[in-house]
């Protein structure tokens, strides 16, 4: 068992330097201006049915370096009644990342998906999946990574135990906390990157042209509508992002008329 | 002049040779054209026109001689952009062959204004050549304007009662008249119809009118439209798209050379028509006179009931289906209730609707089936049931009644009573939740909404508390191991310090040799205990006995005869210095001698 358990801890050690490779630091704005002024300002312009006004303060906010899932939540209710389908999406999406346990946010994004128009025929494994690894869709990335860095912890200190003390329930916490430690480990790991790597995008405008190149003449494959997501591909500096859907099509939009999540 | 000696050793017959010329000409002469060609690159930018409205299109064509690249419409910013594709002209001047390709494009405005577009560019060899510019003007389009255009073809959208009542159906017809050939017509935005509950009514239909001695085709799209809710809902203008066919002009010798010879004597041109917004002053029901349970029911109905049986035993069921037929929203309505009563027992079934599309007016019968199981006998009295609904043509509520309904219950076969479920009065129908509406669960003004929050971890903090328990492991295993190579260490530099040590005793009890006392036995006795524990890495100077060393030596596998002889001499060293035996000096030297040759060949085997 200790040679087992020797090669077995280059496992984590691996896991652990690919998931933080992946990594990003969030950065932090500066600090807000009166931010509590501005929220109760704009939830009672929201109360008050003045949508576009809640909608800039909320921004306002936003910009100001305060992001969590509660202002993303209540600038994308201010978007969905304004009837901005694909900004309100886009604002859920963001708050999901740091509220993903939200019954309130789930709630308001299915009201928001239900009103896109466009259907997608997608291959449902991959949601199937998510769903099973309850986990990985309870957690934020954020909560996800502690998670992982904890039982990684615990792991090594069981180890450290086990120098001293050779019982057989030490060698089964050992054992049971690598399992968890490779577990949340390809979960985070998973999670960062495709957070980095395989970002997705909204459609914003009521209308997009998917275009077969970056040139408005090209040929228009399909039109997309406010609120459909889609894989964000590539993006060049001549304004032009290349998106991809999750039946496989491709194409180039504008990137003024979509935004990435 | 290789390819033509290829050519003649080819093995065909001379007309075949011709034919292989011909080909070769074919294919090498416009190449040598567009060679030549590509040292003249221009660029030419035309219009169809510089004036239209913003529900109009210019077409704009992009001549390019010299090279074949399509130009980059970057400058294009304030209209929206359709390629129609490209054509390649060639020309034959002077006997001067040259070609170039016309790119077509449709520029549809973003808003009235003036615009300048181009130039147009294209990059051949590190240069740059550009078009010109070209100046557009984009003007609001008024009713009198398109009524004037656009006479050939046009569209309009009307509704039969711009201030209906709420749940009244209007008609909303859009039209599309045309007195000339169309092709491609798409209607490319359509109301979204907010406030209205929205039925088709059957599909688009053609006709023909007469508009001014004019004879119009006119296409027919209607719907039927049920205002939700009071107050003024707009309904949003249509735009259609499609391509006017007009005859092309053909002239000698441009008209003939320049055009598509294969495309026939007609072309088209785009055109998009919208129609004007609607609004539509909804009013409120009349609350004077609205009966209690009214549902919302507006229109003109009729109700009819049917019972499968007119006498039925206990226990047993009959069906009563309850038919409400008529022109109205009966696609709001869910269910027709029948009263309840301990009597008998109601099982809904669920209620089937099918709707009437035909004609101006949309309507349908709604069906509803319950069965009934009386649980005593006698006969069943149903008093006659209504449906409250408001008759937009009288402005009034009435109610579309049945007659009552009767059915004989006679005692059934077996004499037990059925019971009903429950204590007292008869449970109440059930139902399912019918979901009226959808909202949004509202904003949070909780105070963490104003604390920032992460969703990605420090990469620093992350690293550390990766590392740290990695670090702490590794330590810990470090330390352990370097306390047992210092023992290790410790024990191995003894060892082999061991027989120096024993040479140096056995000088010092030679020094004993002559005097009778104890010193020599103690030194000898000392040396060979000191030795063994200094092998074993064991504390020196330990009170050992010859049976003890015996034991540890045997375990070593140090060979018996070995042994013996040291036990023999530790027990002589123990005898003479315990003072109960003395020894001459010979036989010390000799035990002594005899003991350093057993000690050196102990050494090697330990």
């Amino acid at each position: 068992m200790g040679s087992v358990m020797h090669k077995a801890v280059f496992f984590p050690v691996v896991i652990g330097v690919w998931v933080l490779c992946s990594a990003v630091s969030a950065g932090q704005g500066s600090d807000p201006v009166d931010p509590g002024a501005g929220l109760l300002a704009a939830n009672q312009a929201y109360t008050q049915g003045r949508f576009a006004d809640a909608a800039h303060g909320y921004a306002a906010l936003i910009d100001g370096g305060i992001t969590n899932g509660d202002l993303y939540y209540n600038l994308g209710n201010a978007h969905m009644k304004r009837g901005e389908v694909g900004r309100a999406i886009l604002c859920y999406r963001r708050a999901e990342r740091y509220l993903p346990r939200d019954d309130d946010l789930q709630s308001n994004l299915a009201f928001a998906l239900q009103q896109r128009r466009d259907v997608l025929s997608c291959d449902r494994w991959y949601t199937e999946v998510a769903d099973f690894c309850f986990w990985y869709t309870g957690l934020s990335a954020f909560e996800l990574m502690w998670v992982f860095l904890g039982v990684h912890a615990a792991f090594w200190l069981l180890l450290v135990v086990r120098q001293f003390r050779k019982h057989e329930a030490v060698t089964v916490l050992c054992a049971l906390a690598l399992f968890f430690t490779v577990l949340f480990g390809f979960s985070a790991g998973i999670k960062q990157y495709t957070a980095v790597f395989v970002p997705r995008g909204v459609v914003l405008a009521g209308e997009v042209r998917v275009r077969s190149g970056m040139s408005p003449g090209d040929t228009v494959l399909f039109a997309l509508h406010a609120g459909t997501e889609f894989f964000w591909e590539e993006e060049r500096p001549e304004g032009w992002v290349r998106i991809r859907l999750c039946d496989g099509k491709k194409g180039w939009v504008l990137d003024e008329t979509v935004a990435k999540i | 002049m290789r390819v033509w000696c290829a050519v003649k050793r080819c093995c065909l017959p001379s007309v075949g040779k011709l034919f292989c010329l011909a080909l070769l000409a074919a294919a090498v002469v416009p190449g040598s054209v567009g060679i030549g060609a590509a040292a003249d690159v221009s660029l030419i930018a035309s219009v169809d026109k510089t004036e239209a409205t913003v529900d109009d299109f210019f077409l704009l064509t992009i001549q390019v001689e010299g090279v074949r690249v399509q130009p980059a419409l970057d400058s294009v910013r304030d209209f929206e952009v359709q390629s129609r594709g490209s054509s390649t002209q060639m020309r034959i001047v002077n006997g001067q062959m040259s070609s170039s390709v016309e790119y077509t494009y449709l520029l549809r405005p973003r808003a009235a204004g003036r615009f300048m577009i181009g130039p147009f560019s294209v990059s051949l060899g590190g240069k740059r050549y550009q078009s010109n510019t070209i100046e557009l003007t984009v003007s609001e389009q008024s009713r009198q304007q398109r009524t004037e255009s656009t006479r050939e073809y046009f569209v309009t959208a009307t509704v039969d009662n711009p201030a209906p009542y709420q749940y009244q159906q209007i008609l909303y017809t859009f039209s599309f008249y045309r007195s000339v050939s169309v092709a491609n017509a798409t209607l490319v935005e359509r109301p979204s119809f907010d406030g209205f509950l929205v039925e088709d009514l059957g599909r688009e239909r053609e006709r023909e009118q007469v508009i001014n001695g004019r004879r119009y085709v006119v296409t027919e799209l209607r719907q039927v439209l049920f205002p939700t809710r009071t107050g003024t809902l707009r309904i949003e203008p249509s735009r259609l798209q499609c391509d006017v066919v007009k005859r092309r002009r053909r002239g000698f010798p441009n008209g003939f050379f320049l055009n598509d010879p294969f495309g026939g004597f007609n072309e088209t041109e785009p055109a998009s028509l919208r129609t004007d917004g609607i609004d539509i002053q909804v009013r409120m029901l009349p609350v004077d006179g609205k009966p209690d349970g009214f549902q919302d029911l507006v229109g003109q109905f009729q109700l009819r009931v049917n019972v499968s049986a007119r006498q039925v035993a206990v226990g047993e069921s009959a069906t009563v289906t309850l038919t409400l037929a008529g022109r109205g929203n009966l696609q709001t309505l869910g269910t027709i209730e029948l009263p309840g009563s301990s009597a008998y027992k109601i099982y809904d079934d669920k209620p089937v609707f099918e709707p009437d599309a035909t004609g101006d007016v949309f309507g349908g019968t709604l069906t509803v089936k319950k069965a009934i199981v009386p649980l005593v006998p006698g006969t069943l009295h149903i008093a006659p049931l209504s449906v409250a609904y408001f008759d937009p043509t009288r402005t009034r509520y009435t109610s579309a009644v049945t007659g009552p309904i009767e059915i004989d219950v006679v005692p059934g076969e077996e004499s037990e009573q059925i019971q009903p479920v429950g204590a007292g009065a008869t449970a109440p129908v059930k139902q399912e939740v019918v979901v009226l509406g959808q909202d949004l669960v509202p904003v949070r003004s909780l105070p963490r909404a104003l604390v920032p929050d992460r969703y990605r971890v420090p990469v620093a903090a992350a690293l550390a508390a990766f590392v740290a328990p990695i670090l702490l492991f590794a330590g810990v295993v470090a330390g352990r191991r370097l306390r047992g190579q210092g023992e290790s260490q410790r024990l191995r530099a003894g060892a082999r310090k061991a027989h120096a040590r024993f040479r140096k005793q056995t000088r010092d009890a030679r020094k004993h040799l002559h005097s009778g006392d104890a010193a020599f036995y103690q030194c000898a006795g000392k040396a060979v205990r000191d030795f063994v524990a200094d092998k074993h890495g064991l504390a020196r100077g330990g009170a050992q006995t010859a049976e003890d060393i015996a034991r540890q030596l045997d375990r070593a596998g140090v060979p018996e005869e070995l042994i013996s002889g040291l036990r023999e001499v530790l027990q002589f060293c123990d005898r003479g210095q315990f003072g109960y035996e003395r020894h001459g000096e010979d036989e010390k030297r000799k035990k002594l001698e005899g003991l350093c040759d057993m000690i050196a060949r102990l050494n090697r085997r330990l």
